[in-house]
């Protein structure tokens, strides 16, 4: 046994001295039979000849030999691997061009798939996260999500107390608290979370402590802890913040302690601040059990399914419904996976618009690595055939082909996993000016590593296999003596070839497509008519806090305060205001009620006075808002032009009313019951979050009527560049209350809002469509300058026939163009289907836009003629005494 | 070259190489042509077979080689017969007969 690894060892290490007596010994044996053969009387070379044939193919032995020293498998796997890169680094051309496709498409792939699996599929960052539940209530036979709802403190107290199947649930509401610093005032994304809830997630305090009990009961919860981010941003990370006090809705909170980086609560901004929820016996009464406002999470225990703890939960609903009819009748409850709240956030379509781009340029890589290893086998079947004849063995060669093609994968795989880096910090710095949920978790991850790998790797087998079985099918004789089996495999290979060049055509064509609607999107975007003047404009938005604004009158006597301020300001021409966001659900005055939803309805805006002229929006009828339109004037408002198409149709709107059916959700309206509003002006549309996502009807009515406590997104013409009158803003509005929030100087970039959902994936699928279109390139001239080279001879014999020059190349490159246009046509077929899914990305442009695609299958016929073109001019160049001795 | 040469059941070529080297140290060449000789040529091996086989034993330890020169002064690797490989020869031998014995005994009476 140790004799046996001892020498297995030996035969590994010292594998050139073992090699060398092999051969030393089967040439001595060889010798001492054709010196018994002459000692028999024959001439020297004949006795030579026969020893040879008589020992027969001297590889196998040797192969044999190497297998009884029992370090075959991996010193043959080492043989191959460095016969593999043997053969690569001899065509570096091949090598480079198949290295780098693969490395495009694997490692775009990866860079995409770590971005989606952190903006998407993100994991929880607490320890065994699938035992994570949400909780909600909803109405029996209420099926959709946005159905469900929280529930009230005594609810969830009920359900805490007769569990079955959870180790702990617990309770948590959202908080917006207002931070007052002397520098500054933000809200914060903050939650008043129960006494278990940290235990239960599975996360303590990085510094400081967590919650005691006692902290859960009125008058003692007046502590915090802070998210880390928080933490660093707006107390440089000190640690003597523990025992400090932060002044949150005017009431001092004590700092007891600071969360993890990282850790984010069911919303996917950094959670900025905890504090205890105590509730109090207000919030314990029966009077609120039919109040929701409790969110509520769970732990199963290990081993509960999701249904299981849907059954619970399915009995402790008619057991409440039992006990408390009045606010419990007609309500379910619903358990989900925390995990799947994830998902639900349906991923935008641009980022599958980008995933399928990267696959496709993944399958374009593969077809043309296929390809160009399919091209190989077959020039190197006379090579292979030499090795067989020599005695390799079927298995051996089309393992070593393997190993050469999975050499190549590997060293695709590892340049893709290096491109993939590259892409995904691309990808994150995108991120930052796109507010894609869970931005902060791209990196390249493990799985995407893994992924990434096996893409190769199964790209290696599947293509590095196919063309060395094919190639192993070679018939020895006939490739030995080479004419004949050449012309046979020719028209085998051009055939298979051509299907190649046909598929990796038609994808590109679907991906340029792609590229084109985009780019044609982009464009229509950024000329867009957007109904105002974009230029020298300041925006920003405020917040006043709660606790010291309780109403949107107190609100706005500031709002006006500081406008006067604002207009006063040197370099400030023009100033007013909006509030966005309201909706109005109205009937027409004279016109019968409306069916019970099919009422009309459109986008409210509550304006300052002049907005229009700020603007430079354009009136079309009637006239602007004004400082007479007071609280005590009747209500008025403007509508938009889509608004007047939509609802008065043929008739000019100016002097009609109109009758509100509800508040227009989120503004007060102080004039109970509604009144109708008259309408006074018409403007032309105008799009200030850019085309694409202000569309539709509008109506603006005057702010003094509709005091909305929302804060206000002031909107400043200036006489200079505009961010440079932040400071002089910012200290006018601090002038008037210091607690004011700002956020979001911005100039009113027109194009941002619309143009940013549309240039990630426009700029993403261009960069694809171009290397599509690179790689089809390489891919047609790779085929054609084949099939040129292969048919030299005939060439030749056609030239020499009397065949110009001029029908050399109208042969070749119609060889090429007929494979173009059989390309384009599946392609075009292909991305009629596909283009749809584009649709909600498009903007001014169908997505079956005749244009694009005429344009995009001239481009295409176009790149194939340019990679025509070389290998066609060297068949011109052939001449036929050359070509006819080539044979 | 002769045609009416039989294969060796497997294994067997291991017994007949133990055999071979159980007189004296030999090399590779020599011992196919005893064997062949002294089986009146009717077993002939197959120069693919016998070089593994041998390396097979010397790797298992019942025979170890060195180089060595011939009587014609040329160099040539010399097998010989170990202690390991002495007790394997008299097993597979004993194996050997009995088995030859028992099949000789079925044909006969079958």
């Amino acid at each position: 046994m140790l004799h046996d690894l001892i020498y297995r060892l030996r035969a590994l290490l010292r594998r050139d001295s073992m090699e060398a007596e092999l051969d030393k010994e089967l040439r001595a044996h060889v010798e001492q039979q054709a010196e018994k053969y002459v000692q028999a009387g024959m001439s020297p070379e004949e006795a030579a000849r026969r020893a040879r044939l008589e020992f027969g193919g001297i590889e196998q032995v040797k192969e044999d030999c190497r297998e009884s020293w029992g370090v075959r498998i991996v010193s043959e796997l080492a043989q191959d691997l460095r016969y593999g890169a043997r053969q690569l680094r001899r065509n570096p051309g091949f090598t480079t061009v198949a290295v780098l496709t693969l490395a495009l498409g694997i490692g775009a792939n990866t860079a995409m798939f770590s971005f989606l699996d952190a903006v998407v599929m993100r994991v929880l960052p607490y320890p065994q996260p699938g035992e994570l539940v949400a909780i909600y209530q909803q109405r029996r036979g209420g099926g959709t999500e946005s159905t469900q709802v929280p529930l009230s403190a005594l609810n969830v107290v009920d359900l805490q107390k007769d569990s079955q199947g959870f180790q702990e649930i617990s309770y948590y509401h959202w908080e917006r608290p207002f931070l007052g610093t002397p520098k500054s005032a933000e809200y914060l994304v903050g939650a008043a979370i129960s006494p278990e809830f940290l235990k239960l997630l599975g996360v303590d305090p990085i510094l400081g402590r967590a919650f005691a009990p006692s902290e859960f009961e009125p008058g003692n919860d007046r502590v915090a802890l802070l998210g880390y981010d928080f933490w660093q941003r707006q107390f440089g990370g000190r640690r003597d913040i523990i025992g400090q006090t932060i002044q949150m809705d005017g009431k001092p909170y004590t700092v007891l302690g600071v969360m993890p980086k990282g850790f984010y609560f069911v919303m996917d901004v950094d959670t900025n601040v905890l504090t205890p929820l105590a509730l109090s016996s207000e919030d314990l009464s029966e009077r609120e059990r039919s109040s929701h406002t409790l969110s509520v999470v769970g732990r199963l225990s290990p081993g509960v399914t999701l249904a299981s703890a849907q059954a619970e939960m399915d009995s402790a609903a008619v057991r409440l419904a039992k006990q408390y009819p009045s606010a419990n009748q007609g309500w379910g409850l619903k358990v989900r996976s925390l995990l799947s709240t994830y998902y639900r956030q349906s991923v935008p379509e641009s980022l599958l618009a980008i995933a399928a781009a990267t696959l496709l340029v993944l399958l374009i890589g593969c077809v043309n690595v296929a390809n160009l290893l399919l091209a190989r086998s077959s020039v190197r079947q006379k090579e292979i055939a030499v090795r067989a004849a020599l005695g390799a063995g079927r298995k051996r060669i089309v393992r070593q082909l393997l190993m050469e093609s999975l050499l190549l994968a590997l060293a695709g795989g590892l340049a893709g996993i290096f491109v993939g880096w590259i892409g995904v910090d691309l990808l994150a710095l995108a991120a930052n000016h796109y507010p894609v949920p869970g931005r902060q978790g791209i990196a390249l991850n493990d799985s995407a590593f893994i992924f990434c790998l096996s893409l190769s790797v199964i790209t290696a087998v599947i293509f590095g296999l196919v063309p060395s079985l094919r190639a192993t099918k070679v018939d020895l004789n006939g490739s030995l003596k080479e004419a004949a089996a050449a012309v046979t495999t020719t028209a085998g290979r051009s055939k298979v070839g051509g299907r190649f060049i046909v598929a990796e055509i038609a994808l590109a064509v679907a991906l340029v497509t792609a590229a084109g609607l985009l780019i044609r999107t982009s464009t229509n975007l950024l000329n867009a008519d957007l109904g105002f003047d974009p230029d020298h404009v300041l925006t920003f938005d405020t917040a006043f806090p709660p606790y010291k604004y309780k109403t949107g009158i107190q609100e706005s006597e500031h709002v006006e305060e500081i406008l006067a301020r604002l207009r006063a300001l040197p370099g400030v021409t023009d100033a007013a205001g909006f509030i966005p966001g309201g909706r109005l659900v109205f009937r027409q005055e004279g016109q019968p009620p409306p069916a019970p939803g099919q009422e009309p309805s459109a986008d409210a805006e509550a304006v300052l006075p002049g907005f229009m002229h700020t603007l430079r929006a354009t009136l079309i009828a009637g006239r602007e808002l004004t400082q007479a339109d007071t609280a005590s004037a009747p209500p008025v408002a403007i509508v938009n032009e889509s608004f007047a198409r939509v609802y008065f149709p043929n008739v000019n709107p100016v002097r009609r009313q109109i009758v509100p059916l509800s508040q227009i959700y989120g503004y007060e309206n102080p004039n109970a019951p509604p009144q109708p509003i008259l309408i006074v002006g018409v403007i032309k549309d105008i799009f200030l979050r850019g085309p694409v996502l202000s569309k539709g009807p509008r109506i603006y009515l005057p702010y003094s009527q509709y005091p909305a406590q929302h804060g206000m997104i002031f909107v400043l013409r200036t006489a200079v560049q505009p961010m440079s009158l932040v400071p002089t803003v910012r200290a006018a509005v601090r002038s008037v209350d210091s607690e004011v929030a700002l956020l979001g100087f911005d100039r009113m970039r027109h194009d941002v809002a619309s143009w940013e959902h549309v240039w990630l994936p426009m700029t993403a699928v261009s960069i694809f469509a171009g290397l599509a279109l690179l790689l089809s390139a390489v891919g047609i001239s790779g085929v054609i300058s084949y099939s040129v080279a292969q048919r030299t001879h005939e060439i030749g014999i056609r030239m020499a026939l009397g065949a110009e020059r001029r029908d050399v190349l109208r042969m070749v490159i119609g060889q090429g163009l007929r494979l173009a246009l059989i390309g384009v046509a599946f392609g075009v077929a292909g991305a009629l289907a596909l283009t749809r899914f584009l649709a909600s990305l498009l903007y001014g442009v169908t997505p079956t836009d005749p244009v694009t695609f005429i344009a995009v299958s001239l481009i295409l016929i176009a790149v194939a003629l340019a990679a025509c073109y070389i290998p066609a001019r060297r068949a011109a160049n052939v001449d036929p005494m050359t070509a006819l001795r080539h044979e | 070259m002769t045609d009416s040469r039989i294969d060796l059941p497997q294994g067997t070529l291991d017994l007949l190489i133990l055999k071979t080297l159980a007189l004296e140290p030999q090399h590779g060449w020599a011992i196919s042509e005893r064997i062949q000789q002294i089986s009146m040529d009717v077993v002939t091996i197959k120069q693919g077979s016998l070089y593994p086989a041998l390396h097979r034993l010397e790797r298992r330890g019942w025979i170890k080689a060195q180089w060595s020169m011939t009587k014609n002064s040329r160099h040539a690797k010399y097998y010989e017969l170990t202690e390991a490989g002495r007790k394997q020869l008299e097993a597979e031998e004993s194996a050997w007969r009995k088995l030859a014995a028992a099949v000789g005994r079925v044909l006969e009476t079958a």
